[in-house]
């Protein structure tokens, strides 16, 4: 994209995700003052709301960069200097990069939603099974005997430990 | 509300699959015995720790030895009581599962302000030995000395004093009742609301607030950091028979009585299996009455007292009309 | 303050019942495994083991239970360092520095670091407790919405110690996080945004919405690597190290003081509890300290500011219990139905007549709290070997815990699709740079600052100068400026300082060059 002449770079996901927070906020908000417009309701949320709404468009136009041709062939200066490593930083989380892990990670959040939904449906401990079983297959193990054995410990532990430990019953189909 | 309707509809399926899949079970071609013939869910729609939680597990041994098969608690906590009690209607009606729950207000606040899709005729008492009533009161330093006085303060200016109060609940509206009666506008009132009973107490006893209008029972460890000034109550109640009384107190109002909790079935069940719902008031009755159960429950300040279902209906009944005919104060 | 006859009969009764101090190693175990399964709360663990205590003597019932909330107390941390799952809101300061640290392969350290910063601080609390108990509980319930308002403002700095890159982006999640906070009916009964759902009446569910944010930076990018820990000599688990960290607690006295009187104070509130006491214990560590850029990156300071707090609520909560017969938490309330079923009253009434009995109790705590030390290191001892699993055994069987952990929160399948809700809006924070844990705060504090915020309120009626009878509440707020501005005002010293020692080495370079320059010139 090209705005005044240079490059333009849209971070496109970015601005979905700025825009369907911006949504909500907006659709909380109306959905409070339908309910009453009473001080005793509003007197947090509604100018936290505003200040929400702010802040969306404050950020949104980090979503475009100018990309600028010449920048990019210079590279960073190298003064010689071993290059200081960051630790990690925990309220900086960081997702991995490489396009295999992604793939991995994803499935993996994927197939935990599969699991979630599937709970009730086809019971814990079915569910259970299924996912550490194919849980381990996404995260690498590929011999045959772990795939079973394992899944079988994960359910049964889980299963009965969490019966002895919660107050409140669990849909299990076989167990 | 329709994605209430379909969350119940995939419910039903769930619960459909299961069964079908549990005929394949061992399990299930064992002979079916006479009732009961495995463990009793005791359904507690409130999170451990709360009245209710420790009233079905201190009474939970003496009715399981009543019944002959264990007693489980399950706590089903939520939107005030609302998910414990839907799901107490979804269980299959075999007798296998029993609410101890705040039958009064928590059904009538669920259909009349929480659009719950049952009816106040969907649940049938068994039994509500404990009956809780509203209390208003203030710290014991405080200069105000009785009620007269609080509704002569009100009356010349409504904002001298703030009152604590738990939203939508009977204690509001025994307040609304009591001001309206007494000629006092109610909207420039200092409310101060509160989403349970104790931080409404803690609030009352430590002076944050100059009268609190909340659940007497609670109060009962308070009981020398408050002065009570009435109760709302024809007659003073048993663990507090020195309460102020509205004659007491000279008030004059209508009022709604504050809680109302035990032993509840959906009555579905009443009406498909009466034999099993016979067992069940009797194994309740019995074990209200028996003394060990009486002196241990006595000790924890649980109550036992055997009011027997007619009579429980019938107030848990009045309740509800009582709170349907102030529902527009609640709101 | 501490009445010396009672103390002695304290004694007396504590060697005469020899006999209930059995109860302590099992009780600290149950309260360990417990709570060191994400979403099973302490609450939950005691009510489970209440009746066994039925037929105990009094004083055996007391001690088994106290010892499984003291082990509770603990348990929580341990899947907050070595996995960043915080088992409850009081743990989540914990992950900050505790999980890095393990990143770091410091794991062992980390642990000691919690149980002993636990442990030095329970016993703390209690020992504060022995002389304050009465005292304490006429403070609390002084303490109202202004009052509380405040420490939720308190616990709302927090967020200025996020390391983002961006400002704006964590304004914005904490304030996300602060109306997602807010959902459901509120304390003057307005319903709001809850889309018609039953279970979102009571609000967004903490405890799944704040693992499911963490799991989706953390737990989730595990499933690419072998290990959690990469380096394979880091995945020892070896007591020396976790002895390590015990010993190198006792280096930051400051440290363990400060978080555990904000703990006691923040704990003896009735329903507050230790959640906000770990934020803002950690908040105050992290702006007083010198070396404030090494928190969130393996600072152990960061772990014992957390766990202090924790510990020692567990001694504010005892007091106001003991002092008023009112529980602060569901914890206290099965401790108080336990008291009754031995036809024991908390109470004024109960301190003073039965002054021994009280003495006694906090003393019995005091001992669990030792015990704890050892029961606790062979507890992660054992638990610390998660990390010597492939992660492919590892994280399937975590991901199970964790989201039957969140459907034992309420018993409802509300919870794990709260938790798998969150872990997306958590992936998609992360993937655009947003500080995630801001989010968790909002959350964490969100009704907590709408509900005293608006009972604030409806007390002043709007009018200011109600705020001028309430000292306490100006007092926090005095507190916490000041804290703000002596902290700026030392950060800006110490830069002041840091450009001037540039500037002197500088020229000190300069003149040497010169006189290189000159030695060459000659």
């Amino acid at each position: 994209m090209t705005f005044r002449g240079r490059n333009l770079s849209v971070d496109w996901g970015h601005l979905i995700i700025l825009l369907l927070i911006g949504g909500a906020t907006s659709w909380y908000i109306m959905d409070a003052r339908s309910v009453s417009t009473d001080t005793n309701n509003l007197l947090l949320i509604q100018p936290l709301a505003l200040a929400t709404l702010i802040l969306i468009a404050v950020v949104v136009p980090q979503c475009f960069h100018y990309v600028d041709p010449l920048a990019d062939d210079a590279g960073p200066a190298d003064d010689g200097q071993p290059k200081e490593v960051k630790p990690s930083d925990l309220m900086q989380a960081k997702l991995p990069t490489e396009r295999a892990d992604v793939i991995k990670m994803l499935s993996m959040g994927g197939l935990l939603g599969l699991f979630v939904f599937s709970l009730q449906p086809l019971g814990f401990d079915i569910a259970i099974l299924l996912f550490s079983g194919i849980g381990m297959a996404i995260c690498g193990e590929r011999r045959p005997l772990p795939l079973i054995v394992f899944p079988v410990i994960v359910t049964l532990i889980t299963v009965y430990g969490f019966k002895a430990l919660m107050p409140y019953p669990m849909i299990t189909t076989l167990l | 509300m329709k994605t209430q309707l379909s969350r119940r509809n995939i419910l039903k399926i769930a619960g459909g699959g299961a069964a079908i899949a549990a005929l394949g079970m061992p399990s299930i071609l064992r002979a079916q015995g006479a009732y009961p013939d495995r463990p009793i869910n005791l359904v507690v729609p409130f999170a451990t720790g709360g009245y209710n939680d420790r009233l079905a597990r201190a009474f939970a041994p003496y009715l399981q030895a009543e019944l002959g098969q264990p007693c489980v608690i399950v706590n089903q906590p939520g939107a005030g009581a609302q998910l414990g009690h839907t799901y107490a209607l979804q269980q299959p009606m075999d007798g296998y599962t029993i609410l101890c729950t705040s039958a009064a207000p928590y059904i009538p606040l669920n259909i009349l302000l929480q659009n719950a899709t049952y009816k106040a005729e969907d649940f049938h008492m068994i039994n509500l030995p404990s009956r809780d009533y509203t209390l208003a009161a203030t710290t014991s330093d405080s200069e105000i000395t009785d009620m007269k006085q609080v509704i002569d303060r009100l009356k010349e200016d409504p904002t001298s004093l703030s009152l604590g109060v738990q939203p939508a609940s009977a204690d509001y509206a025994n307040l609304i009742l009591t001001l309206q009666k007494a000629g006092v506008p109610t909207d420039g009132l200092r409310l101060v609301t509160y989403d349970g009973g104790g931080p409404a107490r803690n609030a009352t006893a430590g002076g944050q607030v100059d009268v609190g209008f909340v659940g007497g029972e609670g109060f009962l460890p308070l009981k020398d950091k408050i002065k009570p000034l009435v109760m709302y109550a024809d007659e003073a109640p048993e663990w507090w028979s020195d309460a102020p009384t509205l004659s007491d107190a000279g008030i004059e109002t209508d009022y709604v009585e504050g809680s109302q909790r035990g032993w509840v079935v959906p009555t579905a069940l009443t009406k498909e299996q009466p034999e099993i719902y016979a067992k069940i008031e009797a194994a309740v009755k019995a074990a209200s009455e028996k003394p060990e159960a009486i002196e241990a429950l006595k000790l924890q300040e649980l109550a036992t007292r055997w009011y027997g279902p007619e009579a429980s209906n019938k107030a848990y009944m009045n309740n509800f009309t009582k709170m349907s005919t102030y529902v527009d104060l609640l709101k | 303050m501490i009445d010396t006859e009672a103390f002695m009969g304290a004694l007396t009764l504590m060697a005469t019942s020899a006999g209930s101090w059995g109860w302590i190693v099992p009780g600290l175990i149950v309260g360990l495994v417990f709570s060191a399964i994400p979403g099973i709360s302490i609450t939950m663990a005691m009510a489970i083991v209440l009746p066994m205590s039925l037929h105990m003597d009094f004083f055996s019932a007391v001690v088994f239970l106290t010892s499984v909330y003291t082990g509770a107390g603990f348990g929580g941390s341990v899947p907050a360092i070595l996995m960043n799952i915080p088992g409850s809101p009081s743990s989540f300061a914990t992950t900050f520095d505790g999980y890095a640290m393990s990143k770091k392969g410091e794991h062992n350290e980390a642990l000691g670091y919690a149980l002993f910063a636990s442990t030095l601080c329970g016993i703390f609390g209690y020992v504060l407790l022995l002389f304050v108990v009465e005292p304490l509980a006429e403070i609390v319930l002084k303490i109202g919405p202004l009052e509380m308002f405040a420490v939720a403002l308190w616990g709302m700095l927090l967020l200025g110690s996020l390391g983002s890159t961006y400002i704006s982006r964590g304004l914005l999640a904490a304030a996300f996080g602060v109306l997602l906070g807010t959902v459901g009916m509120n304390t003057a009964g307005y319903i709001r945004g809850t889309m018609g759902i039953p279970s979102l009446l009571d609000g967004i569910q903490p405890v799944p919405a704040m693992i499911g944010l963490l799991a989706a930076g953390q737990l989730l990018s595990l499933a690419s690597r072998d290990y959690i820990l990469e380096a394979e000599g880091a995945r020892k688990v070896s007591v020396r190290r976790i002895l390590l960290g015990c010993w190198y607690t006792f280096k930051y006295p400051a440290v363990l003081i400060r978080g555990s009187i904000i703990g006691i104070v923040i704990g003896a509130v009735p329903g507050v509890g230790s959640s906000v006491g770990n934020l803002i214990a950690y908040a105050e560590t992290k702006r007083t300290d010198k070396d404030s850029a090494s928190f969130g990156k393996g600072n152990p300071k960061g772990v014992i500011a957390a766990e202090s707090a924790v510990a020692s609520a567990e001694g504010g909560s005892m007091a106001t219990m003991l002092a008023l017969g009112i529980p602060g938490g569901g914890a206290t309330a099965i401790l108080l139905a336990a008291f009754m079923m031995h036809n024991i009253v908390p109470g004024p009434t109960f301190i003073e007549t039965q002054k021994d009995m009280v003495y006694a109790i906090i003393l019995n705590n005091i001992v669990q709290a030792v015990v704890l030390l050892v029961v606790g290191i062979g507890f992660i001892y054992v638990a610390a070997n998660v990390v010597r699993v492939r992660t492919r055994y590892v994280l399937p069987a975590i991901l199970v815990i964790a989201t039957l952990g969140t459907y034992a929160v309420n018993g409802s399948i509300a919870g794990p699709i709260t938790f798998f809700v969150f872990a997306c809006i958590g992936f998609a924070l992360v993937r655009y740079e947003y500080p995630v844990a801001a989010t968790v705060v909002g959350l964490l504090l969100g009704r907590m600052l709408e509900t005293e915020f608006l009972r604030s309120y409806q007390l002043t009626g709007g009018n200011i100068v109600y705020v001028t009878e309430h000292p306490a509440a100006i007092a926090i707020v005095v507190l916490m400026v000041l804290s703000m501005a002596m902290t700026a005002w030392g950060k800006r010293k110490q830069l002041q300082q840091e450009a001037a020692e540039a500037e002197a080495m500088e020229r000190l370079h300069q003149e040497e060059l010169a006189a290189k320059a000159a030695h060459n010139h000659r």
